[in-house]
């Protein structure tokens, strides 16, 4: 078992006056999908965000590939490796999704070969290259804020809910297109209520509660013990 | 004591000590200060004190940044100027006037605070200025109703002016200027208590819960427009009668003593130097800022002679280049001392 | 393929004409507006040259209001001391011209050009210089806090314009146009000022410029996004702080440009000038949207449109027009014609 990508030591993150992370300490491991879980209002998110840099933890450490990251900004982090995808996606409306992707190739070109299997993976973005980016529907969105944290190499990625108000068929390109990433030696840290697609993904768990990490295993082990998944998050993992 | 500050006590020794002061000071004035230019700073701080502490009843307590506060000054001042012209000398007009400035300004904040539902905060402040701006340019334009650029005498009733004896106290001699500076005084004494009572009442306390989070106190359930416009209205009707006492006193109003904009940057660094959201603050500031305006001129004048021979350094220290100073004290201020003078003395930060 | 969406392209239904004309209504404005004018005024000559100086005036305020704009949208940061790069361009510009008399004196177009290029240059400098600065030392420090920037930059405005009374003195400076631009021509029975002309052009090639470098380069689609999520600019990394103090550079510096236009249009400065016109500015910015340039440009045309109309039929309603104009468009759309920037 090769190091882990990402390791969080006692990571503690306030939000104006709200203690919101209470020491996580997590190990991401490499090329492999660990999915986030917990209650709503656990501190996924905010775990999320602390990582890209977007809020800073008053304590701990974070540590990308050995070295640290927290107290770096989040362009530093991006540009460390670190793809981001945020639980509103984050798109810019009033650009196109030419511009869009045009934007996340920090050289200024897309690489062609990415752009070759972004088009592959979202067909619809093709269509839609010329479009306003506001004029696409929720799933459009959803594909091209993933396929804008792909179109730089990236070591790791984070990804906040992308399934959230899809429709299945939707969900399954995505889900084909995140598995492909893996597939090609990608790390992904994924926040996602809808267990399908976390089974389906996920190799690692780690369920998050009241601002901590409560358990760490394996998808396998955490799918197949619903008495277990009901002491950590309170529900069953229910498959659609 | 406690009952008549509302509660509201300074919360530090040296601050009691400085209001103390400054109420015998002012209260005593006449006797203490003889001479009509004393007299004219004591009644000059008495109005200030009244006007800078509406604007922190709406900026210190309610959040609210608003660049039209000379406006409802001269609406009061204009007010008794336009019912004396009309109704001729004597204290119904006098009453008319006021009661109809304030009763303006009520109106049209009331329509100011109704705009600023439908637009953004950071709006709602460069809408103020602009409206400010249009009605004093309006003011200097309507020069058959208003005296346009050159203003309006007020006659004000015989027992305020000079002419009027009424005999000797301590020494000197009580005239009707006097009894007008007692006018003032008692005036914005009793109006500075009411706005403590404002503050300290549940109306002010969630006028501050508003201020601090007005998204929560809306989810609580305070209807948030309606306090900010309450709270709009009371600080315009509060300054209109300030502006009211003001023409009284002066015996004159013109676009230049009520709606410039100088006076809306005075109010400002007053506030904001004496400290927000703590109405002493106005007290404070108001007294210092007035005291030195007239005496550090003075001295910024002696000081410029002085190195007159020296290139750029007598410019800058030009009496005329009091404002620069004070905008520097201004930022200094902002940065270093957010909670203002009171805000030091009290020690918090 | 595989149990991905079906990749055909999806017919996208038409919207109604209403909904899509609503974009472009804005832009209707500017020509309704003149053809109101043309009813309402009267003479056909009078109408043609305020027409003119309403488009001239609304340039001039464009480019003093589109740096404003774009600093208050892409950074959400207000600057009141903008007014003061207004007057200190104007004052700058003018000493340069009246250092350089000889060229303005003279009979030729080009000399009297480049003389006015050299003024602006030195202008843009010198508060772009100054842009800097403010953003360093009075800004930075306040990021975040909407009150305590607007307090800031208002005690940044007067500093500035005290040091404009130390440095040139108390009074007004008169500056007389370039020989060439002085005097009217007469078109279709009206006299068109030169000058006023030369000064739609300018405002003219700054919106061109603006959208070109917005629409066109790698920078211009970072502000672009960053006014819209500026966050999200970061999480792609871009430092967006460097593209933030470009911007008010940008902004001071293009208010520069504007102040020693309005110099050579009021032919007379002041050091209160700045302010006397950031009243409009605001209106324009309010009503144009905030972070849009195309917003920002309509809105200034309108608003210089309206007050040369407004100022010809009753000269004292020429401000109250104009407040008005501001009230009735909000009611219309309450964040400005073009909106970029999302409600925060």
């Amino acid at each position: 078992m090769s190091d882990p990508i990402l390791r969080l030591k006692g990571v503690k993150t306030d939000i104006a006056q709200y203690h919101i992370l209470h020491g996580v300490d997590l190990d991401v491991p490499r090329g492999a999908v660990t999915m986030l879980l917990g209650r709503n209002g656990a501190g996924k998110t905010t775990t999320l965000r602390t990582i890209m840099g977007l809020w800073k933890p008053h304590q701990g450490e974070i540590l990308l590939d050995g070295a640290h990251i927290n107290g770096l900004n989040p362009a530093q982090i991006a540009r460390r490796g670190i793809g981001f995808v945020p639980e509103d996606m984050g798109i810019f409306s009033d650009l196109t999704v030419e511009e869009n992707i045009r934007l996340a190739a920090l050289s200024g070109q897309p690489i062609p070969e990415r752009l070759d299997w972004i088009f592959e993976a979202f067909p619809a973005l093709r269509t839609f290259w010329k479009s306003a980016a506001g004029t696409l529907s929720g799933g459009q969105k959803q594909m091209l804020s993933v396929a804008r944290a792909v179109v730089e190499d990236r070591e790791l990625y984070l990804i906040d809910e992308p399934s959230k108000g899809l429709a299945p068929a939707i969900v399954a390109t995505l889900a084909k297109a995140l598995k492909d990433l893996k597939n090609r030696g990608a790390s992904i840290l994924m926040v996602e209520q809808n267990f399908s697609l976390a089974k389906a993904l996920g190799d690692h768990v780690a369920v998050m509660d009241d601002g901590k990490i409560i358990w760490t295993g394996s998808m396998k082990e955490l799918a197949s013990d619903t008495g277990l998944q009901e002491r950590l998050m309170g529900l069953k993992m229910e498959t659609a | 004591m406690m009952r008549i500050l509302s509660g509201d006590s300074p919360k530090s020794a040296v601050l009691a000590v400085l209001l103390a002061l400054i109420l015998l000071a002012l209260a005593f004035a006449p006797f203490l200060f003889p001479g009509s230019r004393s007299l004219e700073t004591a009644a000059r701080i008495c109005i200030f004190i009244v006007l800078v502490a509406s604007y922190d009843l709406l900026l210190g307590y309610g959040g609210i940044v608003s660049f039209a506060h000379t406006m409802f000054f001269g609406m009061g001042a204009y007010g008794v100027a336009i019912a004396t012209a009309r109704m001729g000398t004597g204290y119904p007009a006098l009453a008319t006037g006021a009661l109809a400035g304030m009763v303006a300004a009520g109106l049209v904040a009331l329509l100011i605070a109704l705009l600023s539902l439908r637009v953004r905060a950071i709006f709602f402040a460069m809408i103020t200025l602009a409206i400010a701006s249009a009605v004093a340019v309006l003011v200097s334009q309507l020069s058959t109703f208003t005296g346009g650029e050159d203003g309006m005498n007020i006659r004000i009733p015989r027992e305020l002016t000079p002419a009027f004896r009424l005999g000797e106290v301590m020494g000197t001699g009580i005239n009707g200027k006097i009894l007008n500076y007692y006018l003032v005084f008692f005036c914005c004494l009793a109006l500075f208590l009411l706005m403590l009572r404002i503050v300290n009442s549940p109306f002010g306390r969630v006028l501050q819960a508003i201020r601090e989070n007005a998204f929560r106190a809306e989810a609580i359930g305070y209807r948030v427009v309606l306090y900010r416009a309450l709270a709009t209205c009371l600080s315009a009707m509060i300054a209109a009668l300030a502006g009211s006492l003001f023409a009284i006193w002066l015996r004159y109003v013109g676009p230049a003593t009520t709606l410039g904009m100088e006076i809306m940057m005075d109010i400002l660094l007053i506030v904001v130097i004496g400290g927000m959201g703590t109405m002493y603050g106005a007290v404070v500031g108001t007294a210092i800022f007035v005291l030195a305006q007239n005496y550090l001129k003075t001295l910024m004048g002696g000081m410029s002679e002085a190195t007159s021979a020296l290139p750029l350094i007598p410019d800058l220290l030009s009496p005329d280049r009091w404002l620069l100073w004070l905008g520097i004290l201004f930022i200094l201020s902002v940065y270093f001392f957010p909670t203002g003078i009171v805000g030091r003395l009290r020690g918090t930060r | 393929m595989t149990d991905a969406a079906p990749s055909h392209a999806p017919t996208m239904t038409k919207l109604p004409l209403a909904e899509r004309l609503r974009p472009w209504l804005p832009v209707l404005l500017v020509p309704v507006l003149i053809v109101v004018g043309y009813l309402i005024i009267p003479s056909q000559s009078s109408w043609l040259t305020l027409t003119v100086s309403g488009l001239a005036m609304g340039m001039m305020i464009f480019v003093i209001a589109s740096g404003m704009t774009l600093v208050f949208g892409l950074m959400d940061v207000i600057n009141f001391g903008h007014g003061a790069f207004i007057s200190f361009g104007a004052f700058v510009g003018t000493t340069v011209l009246l250092a350089l008399g000889q060229m303005t004196g003279a009979p030729s177009l080009l000399l009297n050009l480049l003389a006015i290029a050299g003024a602006v240059l030195a202008a843009m400098i010198v508060t772009g210089g100054m842009g800097w600065a403010f953003e360093r030392a009075i800004v930075r420090p306040v990021y975040g806090s909407h009150l305590k920037q607007i307090l800031v930059t208002m005690g940044g405005l007067i500093v500035a314009e005290q040091l404009i009374y130390v440095i040139w003195g108390g009074h007004e400076i008169v500056i007389a146009r370039p020989e060439t631009l002085k005097g009217a021509i007469t078109f279709a029975g009206a006299a068109l000022e030169k000058y006023r002309l030369v000064a739609v052009g300018v405002g003219l090639i700054v919106f061109l410029a603006l959208r070109l470098v917005l629409r066109r380069t790698k920078l211009g689609l970072i502000v672009r996004a960053g006014v819209e999520n500026p966050e999200m600019v970061q999480a792609l990394g871009y430092n967006i702080t460097r593209v933030f103090v470009g911007v008010f550079i940008a902004g001071s510096a293009l208010a520069g440009l504007g102040g020693v236009m309005w110099a050579l249009y009021q032919e007379v400065i002041t050091a209160h000038m700045g302010n006397e016109i950031m009243i409009l500015v605001f209106i324009v910015v309010i009503i144009g949207g905030l972070g849009s340039v195309e917003g920002c440009f309509i809105g200034a045309l309108t608003v210089g449109l309206v007050q040369n109309y407004a100022a010809f039929m009753e000269p004292k309603l020429a401000l109250i027009s104009n407040i008005a104009l501001m009230v009735a468009i909000l009611m219309w759309r309450p964040m400005g014609m073009v909106p970029v920037v999302k409600a925060k």
